[in-house]
């Protein structure tokens, strides 16, 4: 094997052995755990700027092992999937370094950490997968190791939360694998290709690739969470505060949302998706699902809750860019994988912090909390602008793309659907704002945790929503950065759209 | 590196950064922050008109253009957010939360003279939210509950500007396929973008029926706050049509004419009967941005093409910013005796027009430009602007009243707040004199029967005015309530969120019904199995972790085997 064709592998295993390895470590022994989960991120990202480098010198890297017969096992690397690859590599080092700061002194950690890895290898699988059998493998992989993290706490609560979280993943999962397997009987041993895989058996298939596809949306749209699919992640918002971090960034939510990209532009081709007429009923549904989303997170006080039905919402906006025919709109919902991302775990490590350091779990009770932890309400602020929208964070880059994506789409009722969005956004988290900086502290907090030391709280808990709050600003700030995201989006949908 | 490079940078970035050192130390407080504002004059003073300068790494590619209409309205906007600025660090001299108020001060300007600067919508777009959402902080700076009442509303307008405006760009760049200011001002835009613009800056400038905020939220803030969000940051309305709409026409202009003239009868007829000094003030800025309004419909109605409208429009918005920040620091003062309200007289008069005062070079400015109107629409103007100005004349005579006979008993203020005031009294009173646009329009305001033209309303609104200081006094004020449609706005929410609220009531209640109807469904067994699922990857996790390792090398094996 060389080397080209072993660093996909290679990427994978860098969360996997770690995470393996960990299931046998002793409860006390912190300091190898740290080690172990530390070097695997950071080797992981390492190899990832390699992979980077390689990319951009025209460089192949794969690894096909043969797998059933006929169908190999891939792993490649291309421009869509070293995006999602870099965003779950750097979200998984900050939230591994919040979670250790997180679950100290809790039990069960090595469980934890090992399921965490493992989690991270599945996301890093489905992001590298260049088939639907290897993507399919990484895709039920991450439901299983998800599972003992939802239900982490143990309580009557939790193991509710995972067994609704089990039930709408394995059913979504069956799904899936109706979709593969009908797709590999009418098209062969197909594999992702830029542009679309199947143009040569679209005529004479087109009912049943119709129905396909919306299977594949049906399996994709429980993961992320598209309404009436949705049921199972606000109920999932008992699992610690990073895996919850996790979940809704990068992990489970973003790997549906993945898959609907993956799927729309790689193996039906966005041409085909777009001949075929299924982007306008995926446009309704998306569409339905950001109002929803963001009308029920109104109606929650506990702050994880309203978080969850905001990712609802904000997720749908990644679809909603997939379902925008035109290069535009495919810009906005590519670059929301990792906009999305980036402040909302921002959100939830906020969300955790207040909890953590002050027991605060409800947005009733967060009044003059910015006064008491300043930095880490900071940064929970930006994330809350970015959902809205507001200019220079990275959502109103995204809002910019959909929004012009949607003219040249001809659909202009979708800049409705946004400003809906950014009203109802600004309805739910301005009060927020408003609590945490202007209003005075009512009473003690519920229950206040000291952790010495001269910050506002741990500063494992302090430095990654600061870290990935900076980013929610530069991301949008230099946008148009020569090197940034968006040249790299601009690279990606080039080569979806064949121009 | 050039000098305007550097200037025009420093001009935002320095109170920006000022701005964030103060919120990351709100407990010391810098105290001539507000000097942050005198890059901004320098440029004003100093740059070339014409300079540009591309940010393009910033946004969506950021343009900076300085133009004639940016160099002006950075002048006056940078002159008051200075004297507002030092002053306001004399007068919150003793106030606790100063830091807090600086640090959204600062940053509400860097906010306003970046858009000012903005050759691009994306630009312009992230200085006008930086501005709006730091003004908030001003305005319910005092705590109090009138001030949150008015802060929300506030906030309330702000977000339907924002989505507006942010709808109205996406449509303007799709169309025009350019973000460029440059690009747009030789379009003509669909009427859907242009009504989603209007309206945006419209609430900021105070547009009638989108004004409601502004009677509440100009007085609610500090005195020095309120003398820049009505005299400066009032006009990125302004500024905001200017750049924004394209060359949207003659209907549209004669359009934004017509609600201007509304606008200014509207503001004055609502402003005096109030009782709050500053609420007065409040709606004569309303009223007096319908005077500008009428120059930006003139300026659109002979197509961008008419520089007599534009010189009277950033005269009129350069004479207002002073008159009116020197009349709302006036406030301060109140109760100080005669001196004070003598001296308030100068700004007063000011706006009413008065020859020889800046109000009446801009008003003749202006009105040398609605003469020149096609279809008679000079000579139907003629009439309703000088009644305007007798309503503004009232309001001015209201305010001056108010002050008057202001109880508070006064402490004695520092030199310096004297100091400052009489400075910004010394530029209205001069600004005409030194600027070479104005000396111009200050000889015409002198032709022919141009000084009685200015002064007959003024004569008659004193008249008025002295007549109903013995007739209102049985009269209950105010007649109207600061914020006037509000009341009936707050019925038509109340209404909608009663609606909303119902329809997903109904839906919860539906979903949980159907939920409970499901949990009755025999699912023992399942339970029981997947109980046991659970407890044993809980209790045993070492086992489940080794299996998936097993399978997963397993699988990996047996590839690498069958090869």
């Amino acid at each position: 094997m060389t080397w080209e064709n072993s660093l996909p592998l290679l990427i994978v295993l860098t969360s996997l052995v770690p995470g393996v390895v960990i299931f046998f470590l002793k409860e006390s022994t912190v300091g190898v755990r740290t080690t172990l989960n530390m070097f695997g991120a950071v080797a992981k990202l390492v190899l990832i700027a390699v992979m980077i480098n390689g990319l951009l010198n025209e460089t192949t890297y794969e690894t096909r092992l043969p797998f059933l017969p006929g169908i190999d096992f891939v792993l490649r690397a291309d421009t869509l999937s070293i995006l999602f690859c870099i965003l779950s590599a750097v979200l998984w080092l900050v939230t591994t370094i919040y979670a250790i700061g997180y679950l100290e002194h809790s039990p069960n950690r090595s469980r934890f950490f090992g399921f965490f890895s493992l989690c991270v290898s599945s996301t890093m699988g489905i992001a590298l997968a260049g088939n639907l059998m290897t993507f399919l493998i990484f895709y039920e992989l991450l439901t299983i190791c998800t599972y003992p993290l939802v239900v982490h706490k143990g309580d009557e609560k939790a193991l509710r939360g995972g067994r609704t979280y089990l039930i709408y993943t394995l059913v979504g999962g069956g799904a899936l694998l109706l979709a593969v397997i009908w797709m590999y009987a009418i098209a062969g041993p197909i594999e992702f290709r830029d542009g679309g895989a199947i143009d040569a058996i679209v005529e004479g298939a087109r009912g049943p690739l119709t129905v396909i596809y919306f299977l594949f949306i049906a399996a994709f749209g429980v993961k992320s969470a598209i309404v009436p699919l949705h049921g199972w992640l606000p109920r999932a918002m008992v699992a610690p505060a990073p895996v919850s971090a996790l979940l809704h960034a990068v992990a489970v939510v973003k790997a549906g949302a993945f898959g609907i990209v993956r799927v729309t532009y790689d193996l039906f081709g966005i041409d085909v998706a777009n001949d075929l007429g299924v982007l306008t009923p995926l446009m309704i549904a998306t569409s339905l699902t950001i109002i929803v989303g963001s009308v029920l997170a109104i109606f929650q006080d506990d702050i994880k809750k309203r978080l969850a039905y905001s990712t609802v919402s904000q997720v749908s906006y990644i679809a909603l860019g997939v379902a925008l025919f035109g290069p535009l709109g495919s810009i906005g919902g590519i670059m929301h994988l990792v906009h999305q991302g980036v402040m909302k775990i921002t959100l939830f490590f906020g969300a955790g912090s207040f909890d953590e350091t002050l027991g605060v779990t409800k947005i009733s009770q967060m009044d003059g909390i910015g006064r008491r932890m300043p930095l880490t309400m900071a940064a929970f602020t930006v994330g809350a602008l970015g959902m809205i929208g507001v200019p220079p964070t990275a959502g109103f880059i995204t809002k910019w793309f959909l929004g012009t994506g949607a003219i040249e789409a001809n659909s202009h009722w979708v800049i409705g659907v946004l400003i809906l969005s950014s009203l109802l956004n600004a309805g739910y988290f301005l009060p927020i704002l408003y609590r945490a900086w202007f209003k005075p502290q009512k009473g003690d907090w519920p229950s206040e945790h000291d952790f010495g030391g001269r910050f506002e709280t741990f500063w494992m808990l302090l430095l990654p929503p600061v870290v990935t709050g900076v980013f929610s600003i530069l991301l949008g700030l230099f946008a148009n950065l020569p090197v940034g995201l968006l040249y790299w989006v601009r690279l990606i949908v080039l080569r979806e759209y064949e121009l | 590196m050039t000098v305007e490079f550097t200037l025009l940078t420093l001009t935002w970035a320095l109170p920006l950064v000022l701005g964030l050192i103060q919120i990351a130390y709100r407990k010391q407080f810098i105290p001539f922050g507000a000097l942050g504002a005198v890059p901004g004059l320098l440029a004003a003073l100093l740059v070339p008109e014409g300079s540009a300068l591309d940010y393009s790494s910033l946004l969506l590619g950021t343009i900076f253009q300085f133009d004639f209409t940016a160099r002006m309205f950075l002048l006056f906007t940078a002159l008051l957010w200075l004297v507002a600025g030092l002053f306001a660090a004399v007068y919150l001299r003793q106030d606790g939360r100063r830091g807090r108020f600086f640090a959204f001060f600062l940053m509400a300007m860097a906010g306003n003279f970046g858009l000012i600067l903005s050759g691009d919508m994306a630009s312009f777009y992230t200085f006008f939210a930086l501005m709006s959402f730091a003004s908030y902080a001003l305005i319910v700076h005092t705590g109090q509950s009138e001030a949150f009442y008015a802060g929300r509303i506030y906030m309330v307008l702000v977000i339907v500007g924002e989505v507006l405006l942010f709808g109205g760009l996406v449509l303007i760049a799709a169309a025009t396929g350019s973000t460029s200011f440059a690009v747009i001002a030789t379009q003509t835009l669909d009427p859907l973008p242009l009504l989603m613009i209007f309206a945006s800056f419209g609430i900021k400038a105070g547009v009638v029926a989108l004004h409601t905020w502004l009677p509440l939220a100009h007085p609610a803030a500090p005195i020095p706050a309120s003398a820049v969000l009505s005299g400066a940051m009032i006009k990125a309305g302004v500024i905001g049509w200017m750049r924004f709409m394209g060359d949207a026409g003659p209907d549209w202009g004669q359009f934004i004419l017509a609600l201007g003239v509304l606008t200014a009868f509207f503001g004055a007829l609502m402003g005096v009967s109030q009782v709050n000094p500053k609420t007065v003030l409040a709606y004569s800025s309303i009223s007096q941005m319908g005077f500008i309004m009428v120059g930006v419909g003139a300026w659109f109605t002979t197509g961008r093409a008419d520089d007599a409208a534009l010189i009277a429009i950033v005269l009129y918005a350069l004479h207002h910013a002073l008159a009116k920040g020197a009349l709302f620091l006036g406030v301060a003062f109140a109760g100080s005796g005669r001196i004070v309200t003598a001296a308030l007289l100068l700004p007063a008069l000011a706006l009413a027009g008065l020859p020889f005062t800046s109000g009446a070079v801009a008003k003749a400015a202006l009105k040398s430009v609605t003469d020149a109107l096609p279809n008679g629409l000079g000579s139907a103007l003629s009439l309703p602007l000088s009644l305007a100005a007798v309503g503004t004349t009232l309001l001015m005579a209201r305010y001056l009243w108010l002050i008057y006979h202001n109880p508070a008993a006064q402490k004695k203020h520092p030199p310096l707040m004297w100091g400052l005031w009489a400075a910004l009294l010394a530029a209205v009173a001069l600004s005409m004199f030194v600027l070479p646009e104005a000396a111009k329009g200050l000889e015409k305001s002198l032709e022919g029967d141009k000084p009685w033209a200015a002064t007959w309303p003024i004569l008659l609104g004193a008249g008025l005015a002295a007549v109903a200081s013995r007739v209102g006094g049985q009269l209950k004020l105010p007649l109207v309530k600061p914020g006037d449609m509000l009341s009936v706005y707050n019925l038509f929410a109340r209404a909608g969120v009663a609606l909303v609220l119902a329809v997903v009531r109904g839906l919860s209640d539906a979903q949980n019904a159907a939920l409970r109807a499901l949990s009755h469904a025999d699912v023992a067994p399942l339970r029981a199995a997947l109980g046991r699922v659970e407890f044993w990857v809980r209790s045993d996790y070492v086992v489940a972790g080794s299996l998936l390792l097993a399978i997963t090398l397993g699988v990996l094996l047996m590839t690498l085997l069958t090869r």
